[in-house]
């Protein structure tokens, strides 16, 4: 079998291509390729088939997953590997989570050069397909969901000591988008303002945050924001 | 995916205040819509308060259905 690429999309909605065709699957399928998907290991079929089929007998959900995998197999590209009764995808399928996933812990090593890193086409925005409830899914979506807010503001942190404020700012308003509440994320966006010596947009930035923390919570902003906000007035 | 609702709770805490929970709250009563309903809160309390209205809506919604 000639192997081809094939690419999966688990950020905002499921989306299966092969060689940049989009390729249709039955739910169960795409149930079964996303779970794979989110495991760091090879499952065992039993396990992939209780946890996909909850609310079914054993052997009910033993079919199902044999009638999900058949409508995996796809001509010239194979997206599961079953090995020794286990279960996983085939290193061949691009994930776009995957992707992400090693940027932001890239992005998190200190070691690595912020200017090697290839950052087109990453995924600063999307969540790990938003409108599924499964329990698999949800744990996975808010792991990633806090991996990537990490990764963001030290993007942006990082990108501010290379004077890519462009980029910076792209990053922290990420950051802000991803949690509006979320401090350090804002603090991260007047970073770049003060960088850049907009101290305007900076204090503009402090107030927004500084309101939308007032009408939401009734609170206000923290210490670490009232020094940042210090330095921002002394300027 | 029959008769199941959502609730998730995402908790952090902020340095520098002496208020430093902070709370997202997202839920639906049908997770076979898309009518999430997003709020934040900042006490333990308020926590409390959002499960057991979102228990009591769905039971309610439940109880009256299965009539």
């Amino acid at each position: 079998m000639v192997s081809r690429v094939a690419r999966l999309a688990l950020l905002n909605a499921f989306a299966l291509s092969q060689e940049a065709i989009p390729v249709a699957l039955p739910g169960p399928a795409q149930r079964l390729l996303a779970f794979l998907a989110l495991q760091d290991h090879p499952v065992l079929r039993g396990y992939v088939a209780e946890t996909l089929w909850l609310d079914s007998t054993q052997d009910h959900a033993a079919g199902s997953l044999r009638s999900a995998l058949f409508r995996l197999r796809q001509p010239h590209c194979e997206l599961v590997d079953v090995t020794a009764g286990r279960l996983q995808v085939a290193p061949r399928l691009v994930i776009d989570v995957h992707e992400a996933g090693a940027w932001a812990h890239r992005l998190l090593d200190p070691s690595v050069d912020i200017g090697r890193l290839d950052m087109s086409g990453v995924a600063f925005v999307g969540e790990i397909l938003p409108d599924w409830y499964d329990d698999w899914v949800t744990l996975e979506r808010e792991r990633f969901r806090e991996l990537r807010a990490h990764a963001l503001e030290a993007l942006c942190g990082r990108l501010i000591s290379a004077d890519r404020f462009g980029e910076a700012m792209e990053a922290g308003l990420a950051a802000v988008k991803g949690e509006p509440l979320r401090e350090s994320a804002h603090r991260a966006v007047i970073n770049v303002h003060l960088a850049e010596g907009n101290r305007a947009a900076a204090l503009g930035q402090h107030r927004r945050f500084r309101d939308r923390l007032d009408h939401d919570l009734g609170l206000a902003p923290s210490v670490r924001m009232d020094d940042l906000l210090a330095q921002i007035e002394v300027r | 995916m029959q008769e199941t609702a959502v609730l998730i709770v995402r908790a952090w805490l902020e340095d520098g205040t002496e208020t430093p929970l902070r709370a997202r709250i997202i839920h639906t009563l049908d997770v076979t819509g898309h009518g999430e309903i997003l709020t934040a809160v900042a006490t333990q309390e308020e926590i409390h308060a959002a499960v057991q209205t979102w228990l009591d809506a769905f039971m309610a919604d439940r109880l009256a259905a299965s009539r």
